[in-house]
């Protein structure tokens, strides 16, 4: 008789080792590389003397370490928090609606987020008198509104807790608020740029700041998603069979809808709608390693923040010194993937 | 925990239409209860009050407690739950498919014990399925996913299994093989058991009680010779329904002659 | 995901070209002749194709003698439009000719213009819409002349086809090119000395400010800032050629790969170049300021930010090419002198 499980549904230490040291070069790599050319040992130095204790002459001058220390590290910090949450999001929907194609944006969190960013932009242009900055405060807003949204239209359905009674009230009210963004930005065309550079994605203005504002959010509903995962795998049997073995389906979609729409609605106030991460990194996971979300979502936690720091270097540096939204890159990225996907499609697992 | 389970005044309303009409049936511990029926008759539905995916009214009891003053985790110790037609999720192991059963044992956040993993290996030996354990249980043929639901409730430990229609679209030989395992669950280990059947013959040789049940109401329980006759089955289903006895065994089919070829 | 991204590309389209942005500009350098009957496109589906204005020294417009020098036919770049007598009911759904038109003196034939048209303050502004022009709507003020920007929807054709007269001046990619289209409006509405007179000063008062800056051989360089996002302007673009005669070197140049002219440039990029001077034209539509530069992460490295070398445009005036220019260029010619100043 075996004891122990079965070597191919554990989460191998080298699973996880692996990706954590795909995410740790990828994040070196980001921060020597740029628009503007640093030297690797000077990087060095600079990261050695801040240190506590240590002072050394690091050999940039004042604007380089301004450079490096306020728009490269937070800008790559923050490409891994957001590319960490977007991920664990998108596999955390997926687990819940048993749907492979479920992204963080499904019940609306994303058109909410982009009506909230243009009714800030069109209404609460000058923000330089305000303490706090409209914009991404309205994005959060309108994420969770959306999502809010969704959930009540569901519910109005008598039998209607359902899984895809959710996703179709999900859709409805993504059209909606997308139609009623389009609307309002048809009225107020002069600062079409601006709302369309926000909705594509960029994390051109990250500063310490952005990353404060997320951080606690993102840690948060990161440890939500990854501490409940097994949940998600009980989920797969159906509501009904889920139901017989002592969980209670609803309520566990709730939870998860609800802390992974907050870690969305806070990474996308901050750098918009960035798309195609929270499928293309869980199912690339499933596809390396296993479809149990035992692994699929810390596997994923690493390899998305990995991913959005390797899509941000291409953004920076592809067309350097103009950008590239990032948003554009990931879609350029996904297009083929979903190809390949198709093409290999016994690889899809849900 | 001894398993007596007790159907009492069930009522359900999807809708406009009754789809169960004070249903009253129980059957005793250790006992296999086949409930029979034509289709649409309402036997899953039955079956879904127990798992507790329908409300009714009437009560559901258990040891004479009804089941909806028990919690969610307590139920799940009770009841174990087959559907009619379940989700099989691909990618997912054979091991970690039967390892959900013990879900009722451990916390959301408890990673499961030797003794879990223990038990989930007696449970896929006894249904033959330990060279299957790393399989992805969505590649397996309908005789052995059955199978490994019917593992998956054995790790449960439950004393009442409910199977919804065990052994629909199986061949004739695993659905033998499924029922003679459930059979086996059941004198070896105490388990009643609950089905929905539609194989008549099936319901005639395993089951120890039947209750047949027609347009959401009970129309007889007992012992199967006493249910599944000619003539309640033949107002039930139709006329050309035989039962007979083949060397002991009790065999129920539907005859065709020349009176039903100008029936229908 | 990209069913979402469909409605934006066709509204940035038509923005692309619409007169109150700074739009794409055509690629093709500035000193390309350009036709003077090119009849302007339809612009729904291309971010880059624009209407080209027509070069201000192949204007032809012949006129026969009769009062008021009309009936007169003029090559506007939708085509040849005559007009038979001076027009008292103009509308304009531009706010550059709205400002042209009050500028020479026609603004009392002007019977109503765009909800955008806000300068000058006593124009007729109603609801009409720059943007997403009707030709009902704009019918219903009985007009003789309609002046537009930008032609989405055939809305030119549609105007034609019930006998109004239009003429689409589209954004100008260099001075002359406005100055050519001012000259028009002068002889359509009958005021052909005060739009030549408006020209002559318009070049004046530019030549007297760039004469202005004395010759040094400390070279300027300068960051134009279109968004928050950090969208730039290049030379190439019709800001560059305005300020091209101040002699400055625009960041932007080397990012600037496909001849775009609009390049998103990084944070990284601009701090490294340490302009000397900053041009903010999204001061109105995003409230950007010496003060919000200041705070943004880095920035208060920067050498142009640290002595308030900071230039807050109007966005307005930057967006459009009329007679207001002169005021962009005066500010930035002042901003050059202080550093001069303050460098000397």
């Amino acid at each position: 008789m075996n004891t122990g499980r079965p070597a191919s549904t554990r989460l191998r230490w080298w699973w996880v080792g692996g990706s954590a040291l795909v995410l740790a070069v990828v994040v070196v790599g980001a921060v020597m590389v740029g628009p503007i050319a640093l030297s690797p040992a000077d990087i060095v130095r600079s990261v050695v003397d801040r240190l506590p204790f240590i002072g050394l002459d690091t050999g940039l001058s004042d604007r380089s370490e301004a450079i490096l220390w306020e728009i490269r590290m937070p800008r790559v910090v923050l490409a891994v928090l957001v590319g960490s949450m977007l991920s664990a999001a998108g596999a955390a929907y997926q687990g819940v609606f048993r749907n492979p194609l479920a992204d963080p944006y499904l019940l609306g969190a994303g058109a909410g987020a982009g009506l909230g960013a243009t009714v800030a932009i069109v209404y609460a242009p000058a923000t330089s008198g305000w303490i706090i900055d409209p914009l991404p405060v309205a994005a959060f807003g309108g994420a969770i509104g959306g999502v809010a949204l969704a959930y009540a239209l569901g519910y109005t359905v008598r039998r209607g807790r359902t899984a895809v009674t959710l996703i179709l009230a999900g859709v409805a009210v993504a059209a909606f608020l997308t139609a009623l963004q389009t609307f309002l930005q048809q009225r107020e065309s002069d600062t079409l740029r601006e709302v369309y550079g926000w909705i594509l994605g960029s994390l051109n203005t990250a500063g310490w700041g952005e990353v404060s504002l997320v951080a606690p959010y993102v840690v948060v509903c990161l440890s939500v998603v990854l501490v409940g995962r097994r949940l998600l795998d009980i989920l797969a049997v159906g509501d009904t069979e889920a139901g017989t073995l002592g969980v209670r389906p609803g309520r566990v979609r709730l939870i998860f809808v609800v802390f992974a729409t907050l870690g969305t609605a806070a990474v996308v106030s901050v750098s918009g709608l960035i798309g195609f991460v929270g499928i293309i990194v869980p199912h690339t996971v499933r596809l390396l390693t296993s479809a149990s979300y035992r692994v699929v979502v810390p596997i994923s936690i690493l390899l998305g923040g990995a991913f959005l720091v390797l899509a941000d270097i291409i953004a920076r540096v592809a067309v350097a010194p103009a950008e590239i939204p990032i948003g554009v890159v990931t879609a350029i990225i996904g297009a083929p993937f979903f190809a390949v996907v198709l093409r290999t499609s016994k690889g899809i697992t849900s | 925990m001894k398993g007596v389970l007790e159907f009492s005044d069930i009522d359900v309303v999807y809708g406009r239409s009754r789809v169960l009409h004070e249903v009253s049936v129980d059957v005793g511990a250790g006992e296999w209860l086949g409930i029979v029926g034509p289709n649409g008759a309402g036997k899953s539905t039955l079956l879904r009050t127990i798992a507790g995916a329908v409300s009714y009214s009437g009560s559901v009891l258990v040891d004479g407690q009804a089941i909806d003053d028990r919690s969610l985790k307590e139920r799940a110790k009770l009841i174990a739950y087959v559907s009619q037609r379940p989700l099989y999720p691909r990618g997912m192991a054979v091991f970690d498919y039967v390892l959900l059963g013990r879900t009722p044992y451990l916390g959301p956040l408890a990673a499961e014990t030797q003794d879990d993993i223990a038990r989930v290996w007696e449970a896929l030996d006894a249904l033959h399925l330990v060279d299957f354990a790393d399989r992805d249980v969505a590649t397996l043929s309908g005789g052995e996913t059955q199978r490994a639901s019917l593992a998956r409730v054995l790790a449960q430990r439950a004393p009442i299994a409910v199977l919804d229609e065990a052994t629909a679209s199986l061949d004739v030989a695993a659905q033998h093989e499924v029922l003679e395992l459930i059979d086996r669950l059941r004198t070896d280990l105490g388990i009643t058991v609950v089905s929905a059947i539609h194989d008549l013959t099936a319901a005639a040789q395993f089951c120890g009680r039947v209750a047949l049940i027609n347009e959401g109401g009970v129309v007889a329980v007992g012992r199967p010779e006493e249910v599944l006759t000619e003539r309640l089955l033949g107002e039930v289903f139709e006329p050309s329904i035989r039962v007979i006895d083949v060397d002991g065994s009790t065999v129920i089919v539907s005859l065709r002659t020349e009176e039903t070829v100008r029936e229908y | 995901m990209i069913r979402r991204f469909a409605p934006f590309v066709v509204v940035v389209a038509l923005f692309a070209t619409a007169c109150n942005s700074d739009g794409s500009r055509d690629s093709a350098p500035p000193d390309t002749p350009t036709t003077t009957s090119v009849e302007a496109e339809p612009t729904t589906t291309s971010a880059r194709e624009t209407t080209t204005a027509t070069s201000a020294r192949e204007t032809t417009t012949t006129t026969e003698p009769a009062e008021d020098g009309f009936p007169v036919t003029i090559n506007a770049p939708n085509g040849r439009v005559t007009i038979e007598r001076p027009p008292e009911r103009i509308v304009s759904i531009s706010p550059t000719s709205t400002e042209v038109l009050f500028a020479i003196g026609a603004g009392d034939q002007v019977a109503a213009v765009d909800s955008m048209s806000d300068f000058p303050e006593n124009a007729p502004v109603t609801e009409l819409s720059a943007f997403t022009p009707s030709v009902e709507a704009i019918a219903s003020f009985d007009p003789d002349l309609v002046f537009l920007s930008f032609d989405p929807s055939d809305i030119v054709a549609g105007l034609e086809a019930i006998g109004i007269a239009v003429i689409l001046h589209g954004t100008a990619l260099t001075m002359d090119d406005a100055y050519g289209q001012w000259e028009q409006v002068g002889t359509a509405t009958g005021h052909v000395s005060e739009a030549a007179a408006l020209v002559a000063t318009t070049t004046a008062d530019m030549l007297s400010a760039f004469d202005s800056l004395p010759e040094t051989s400390d070279s300027v360089t300068y960051y134009y800032e279109l968004g928050p996002t950090l969208y730039s302007a290049t030379s190439a673009t019709f800001i560059g050629g305005l300020l091209a005669p101040a002699g400055m070197e625009n960041i932007a140049d080397p990012a600037d790969t496909d001849g775009f002219g609009y390049p998103e440039l990084s944070a990284e990029y601009i701090i490294d170049a340490d302009p000397t001077l900053i041009l903010l034209a999204d001061t109105k539509c995003c409230g950007a300021s010496l003060d919000t530069v200041a705070q943004r992460p880095g920035w208060a490295s920067m050498t142009a930010v640290a002595n308030g070398n900071v230039v807050e445009l109007d966005d307005d005036i930057a967006s459009r090419w009329g007679p207001r220019v002169v005021d962009l260029v005066e500010d930035v010619v002042a901003a050059i002198l202080r550093l001069e100043l303050t460098n000397s």
